[in-house]
C-alpha cells in the first residue's frame, strides 16, 4: 500500500530518466559532491540533472522550470516580493498551491511572491551541507524514503512529534538515547519536502497536532549533521533542492528552529 | 530424473520457507505503522550480492568425431548429476524498477556420461560411450526489471525478471571414451575454452524489515536458465592412440535455482 500524494505517479515517471543519469554519474550518491558543499553553478548543474526533485514531490505544477538555477533570473520581481512582507496569507499567491510557510514559494512558480533572500540572486551560496546533500536524491528515492518513514511511524514516535518545539528540544537534549524518532536524513528530508507545501502528513494523524513550522524544524534539524550548524542559507538551499523557494524570513525562521533542534541532538547524543 | 525433481522441490520449499520466515516478522502492536503501510526501504545505489544454489545441467548435442576417416560423428545420450552453484556480484540499483550487476558465477563440476545415441552419417553401432567432468566459471552482466517497483509499488516483496550476457570459461577435465565391447577405454586431455554466454530468469526479492539504523537486506529466490556456450575437451590422447577429428563436446546449458542475499552498500 502506498501513500498517494498528489502527482506522485507523474513524478515517478519524471524520475526515471533523471535517475538513470544521476545513478550512473553520481557515484558518491549526493554526499560529498563538491566536497560536501553546493556552490553556485555546481548546484545548478546537479539540480537540473535531477530535475524531478521538486516534481516528484508532486506539490508543484512543474518540477522542471526552476528559473532559479542561474541565479540571475528576472522571474522573481523583488518589488512585488517586498509587498508581501512574508505574511502567511500573501505568500499563498492566490493560486491554491503556493507556499504556506512564511513566504516560501513553490520553486516552479514563476509568479511566486515573497521576498527572496539577497543571496539567492547570486545563486546558491557556498555552504556546508554535509549529509543534507542527500536531498539531491532522485524523486523516487525520496518517495521511497517518505513511504518508509510512514511505514515505521509508530505511536511512540507520534508522541514526540506532537510536542511543541521547546519541549521537543528539551527531550532531544535530555532523553535522546531513549527517544524513538526518525533519524534517517533521507526520511527526514522526505518529510520536510512533504511539509514544505504547508501541511505535514503527520498532522493527519489523530495522535499528532503540531504546527507545521515545528515539524519542519525537527525534520531539518534531524536530517542535518550534528556538528554542522544550520544557517538560513542552509534552509533556503535545502528547500530549493526539494523544489520550494523560501523567503529570507522563512529561511531564517526555519533555520533558527532547526538549528536549535540540531544543537539539542548534538548535546543529547553527546 | 525423479530424484532431481524431488531435490529441486525440496530446495525450493526450503528456500521459500526461509524467505517467508525472514520477510514476515512478527510485529508488536505498538510497533505497527500508524499509517497502516508496510513498504520497503531505500536501496538506491551500489549493492553486493552473493548467491548459492543448485545447477541442473541440461547438456545437449554431446558428440565427438573419432579419428578414423570413415568414422561417423557420434552423438551421446548424456546423463548428468546436479552440481553446486555460487555467484558473487556487484551492482547498482536505480530503484525505479531497474538494477544491474556484474557477477562471477561458478558452476560446480558435473560428470556427464552416456552411451551413443546416433551417428552422422548413420552407421550401425555399437559405438563407444563417453565420460567427462566439466566445470564452468562465467562473468556476466545482468539486468533486472521489477515491474511492480517500476510502477511505483514500494512493497517489500518484488518479483523480477533478468537477462544477462557475458563470457563463460568451460573447463573440461580429461575425458574418456569406452569401447562397447571389451570396455577398453582411452583417455584424452581436458581443455578450457571461453565462449559467449547468456541467461534469462525470474525470481522474487524479499526485503527484510529494516531495523533502525541498519542496512537493508534483501533475500532473492530465483531461477535462471544459462547457455554457457560449448564445452570441449582436448584432442591429445593421454597414453596412446590417435587424436580424434573432433574432441568430445556439448552445449553447456544449465538450469539454476538459487537463493541470494543482496546487501545495499549505501545507507540512507
Amino acid at each position: 500500500m502506498q501513500i498517494e500524494k498528489p502527482f506522485r505517479k507523474k513524478a515517478a515517471l519524471l524520475g526515471v530518466s533523471a535517475l538513470a543519469l544521476s545513478g550512473f554519474f553520481a557515484t558518491d550518491h549526493f554526499v560529498n559532491q563538491s566536497g560536501g558543499k553546493i556552490i553556485g553553478s555546481a548546484f545548478a548543474s546537479s539540480h537540473s540533472g535531477s530535475g524531478n526533485h521538486g516534481g516528484s514531490n508532486g506539490k508543484q505544477g512543474s518540477g522542471h522550470d526552476h528559473s532559479h538555477d542561474d541565479g540571475d533570473s528576472d522571474d522573481h520581481d523583488h518589488d512585488d516580493a517586498t509587498e508581501d512582507d512574508h505574511t502567511h496569507e500573501d505568500s499563498e499567491g492566490g493560486k491554491g498551491k503556493g507556499p504556506k510557510y512564511g513566504g516560501g514559494t513553490d520553486a516552479s512558480d514563476s509568479d511566486a511572491k515573497g521576498k527572496r533572500p539577497v543571496w539567492a540572486k547570486e545563486g546558491i551560496p557556498e555552504i556546508e551541507l554535509g549529509r543534507l546533500n542527500v536531498a539531491r536524491a532522485p524523486g523516487q528515492v525520496l518517495d521511497r524514503a517518505y513511504d518508509e518513514a510512514l511505514s515505521n511511524f509508530t505511536v511512540e514516535m507520534a508522541a514526540f512529534y506532537d510536542l511543541p518545539l521547546n519541549q521537543a528540544i528539551e527531550k532531544l537534549r535530555t532523553e535522546f538515547g531513549t527517544l524513538t524518532i526518525i533519524d534517517s536524513p533521507l526520511q527526514n528530508l522526505a518529510l520536510l519536502r512533504d511539509a514544505l507545501d504547508g501541511s505535514s502528513i503527520l498532522n493527519t494523524l489523530p495522535q499528532v497536532s503540531n504546527s507545521n513550522e515545528t515539524l519542519m524544524a525537527i525534520f531539518l534539524g534531524g536530517a542535518s549533521d550534528k556538528t554542522i550548524p544550520i544557517s538560513p542559507e542552509t534552509a533556503y538551499s535545502i528547500a530549493l533542492i526539494l523544489g520550494f523557494e523560501l523567503s529570507e524570513a522563512a529561511s531564517t525562521a526555519l533555520a533558527t528552529d532547526a538549528e536549535a533542534v540540531r544543537a539539542a541532538i548534538l548535546e543529547g547524543h553527546g | 530424473m525423479k530424484q532431481q525433481f524431488t531435490a529441486i522441490c525440496t530446495a525450493i520449499s526450503l528456500i521459500a520457507g526461509i524467505c517467508l520466515a525472514t520477510a514476515s516478522p512478527v510485529v508488536a502492536q505498538d510497533e505497527k505503522s500508524l499509517f497502516g503501510i508496510d513498504t520497503g526501504s531505500v536501496t538506491y545505489g551500489r549493492y553486493f550480492k552473493a548467491e548459492l544454489g543448485m545447477a541442473v545441467p541440461a547438456f545437449d548435442s554431446g558428440n565427438w568425431h573419432p579419428p578414423g576417416p570413415s568414422d561417423p560423428q557420434v552423438f551421446f545420450d548424456l546423463s548428468n548429476e546436479n552440481a553446486a552453484y555460487g555467484s558473487i556480484a556487484m551492482g547498482y540499483d536505480w530503484q525505479n524498477g531497474y538494477r544491474g550487476d556484474v557477477s562471477l558465477s561458478m558452476f560446480g563440476g558435473v560428470t556427464s556420461q552416456g552411451p551413443w545415441s546416433y551417428t552422422v552419417p548413420t552407421i550401425a553401432g555399437p559405438h563407444a560411450s563417453v565420460s567427462a567432468k566439466t566445470s564452468t566459471i562465467a562473468l556476466m552482466a545482468t539486468g533486472y526489471y521489477s515491474p511492480l517497483e517500476h510502477k511505483g509499488n514500494n512493497r517489500r516483496v518484488q518479483p523480477y525478471l533478468s537477462v544477462g550476457v557475458g563470457l563463460a570459461s568451460n573447463n573440461m577435465g580429461d575425458w574418456t571414451r569406452v569401447e562397447p565391447i571389451g570396455s577398453t577405454s582411452r583417455a584424452f586431455e581436458g581443455k578450457s575454452s571461453i565462449d559467449l554466454a547468456w541467461s534469462v530468469g525470474f525470481g522474487v526479492a524479499f526485503e527484510k524489515k529494516r531495523e533502525k539504523g541498519k542496512t537493508p537486506l534483501l533475500l532473492e529466490v530465483g531461477y535462471r536458465y544459462f547457455d554457457l556456450g560449448t564445452a570441449k575437451g582436448g584432442t591429445t590422447p593421454i597414453s596412446s592412440g590417435r587424436a580424434p577429428i573432433e574432441a568430445f563436446n556439448f552445449n553447456n546449458r544449465q538450469h539454476v535455482f538459487s537463493i541470494g542475499l543482496r546487501i545495499p552498500l549505501e545507507k540512507y
